[in-house]
């Protein structure tokens, strides 16, 4: 479990995070993954969208992926984070455009958590 | 999904008193993992019950219970939202605070109980979601402004979620009690009790076992088509 300190993204610790970050999006992709047909399987990539023109996703898959990353996070990092936040629909570029921004996003929300504990 | 399951899950709020209390005590003798949950301890001992302290308004704390689920008995099968709080005053002289008060107990301990479970009912195929209002609801009882809204609201957010929860094979339902002879009821003076049995087509106390009928019919696996429902108890409608 990581501890409420807030880390910077290119500090040694920052970046193992942010390896963990990426490894519990994977692995929730890997668990939504079983339950779509093939062609509609999802790739281990930063690049590969979620929501939007660009996804596979209709609004239950996305909704089991979210969900699944929650339970990733709070597996891998000890972290109850409630992705699907008010900010995270006001926001004008969703976070859950793609991987990366997903991740950046998860980043951001545990800094949060951790300045304001 | 009632009767001697191999390895099912119930949580129910509410759990150390009541109708709570014996609905636990119920699902124990049917073979169900029981984890209850309430602000106090529980003194129920038996192998397949497990007790957590919490307030369900507590965002934080529901979702820390229901991993706690998750981590030690790997699903959930049912939610029984039987936490509940109530006041009786004239609408004139409810406080704010009261007011406030019932409608974080009953109405937003019953959608961040219903929401984290259903986040685990979605890994293990689905589930089901029983919750509880009440017959003042259709009887319109004076003197339960904040408590009837309360459970109003959780009838109507059980039909919006049983069509959201539809997709993951989760059903969501209602029973509505009569009064019953429980803490809930103790400062309820007798006349307006009287009053309120005459507004049944049957005018008597209901019964915890009047309770259990309901909730075992919700969880028959016979029931999976039924969601969305709310029933109410003692011919109220």
């Amino acid at each position: 479990m990581i501890g409420r300190t807030q880390l910077k993204p290119d500090s040694p610790a920052g970046l193992n995070m942010t390896k963990q970050i990426e490894e519990a999006i994977y692995s929730a992709i890997d668990q939504v993954n079983q339950h779509l047909p093939t062609a509609m399987t999802l790739l281990k990539s930063p690049t590969q969208p979620l929501m939007g023109s660009g996804s596979k996703l209709d609004s239950i898959a996305l909704v089991n992926l979210i969900v699944a990353v929650e339970q990733s996070l709070q597996d891998s990092l000890g972290v109850p984070l409630s992705l699907a936040n008010e900010r995270a629909f006001s926001l004008t570029h969703s976070p859950f455009r793609d991987v990366q921004s997903l991740a950046l996003y998860i980043q951001e929300l545990i800094n949060e958590r951790a300045s304001s504990a | 999904m009632s009767g001697p399951p191999a390895h099912k899950v119930m949580l129910i709020s509410g759990a150390r008193k009541g109708i709570g209390r014996f609905l636990a005590e119920h699902y124990l003798a049917q073979g169900w993992h029981v984890v209850g949950c309430s602000r106090g301890q529980s003194d129920l001992q038996h192998d397949r019950y497990r007790h957590a302290q919490l307030d369900v308004a507590n965002e934080e704390a529901v979702a820390k219970t229901i991993n706690e689920v998750r981590k030690v008995e790997g699903r959930l099968d049912a939610l029984l939202n039987n936490a509940g709080t109530a006041s009786m005053n004239h609408f004139l002289l409810t406080p704010a605070a009261t007011a406030e008060s019932i409608m974080r107990t009953n109405y937003l301990g019953t959608f961040l109980l219903s929401r984290e479970a259903a986040k685990l009912m979605r890994g293990n195929g689905g589930g089901r979601i029983i919750n509880f209002s009440s017959i003042g609801v259709p009887l319109k009882l004076e003197g339960e402004a904040a408590y009837n809204a309360s459970k109003a609201a959780i009838a109507e957010l059980s039909e919006i979620l049983a069509r959201e929860l539809a997709p993951f094979s989760i059903t969501v339902n209602v029973v509505g009690p009569t009064p019953i002879e429980t803490d809930l009821i103790r400062n309820v003076p007798k006349a307006s009790l009287d009053r309120l049995l005459r507004r049944q087509a049957i005018p008597r106390l209901g019964s915890f076992a009047d309770v259990v009928n309901v909730t075992d019919f919700y969880l028959r696996p016979e029931s999976c088509f039924i969601t969305g429902q709310t029933i109410y108890l003692g011919g109220v409608s």
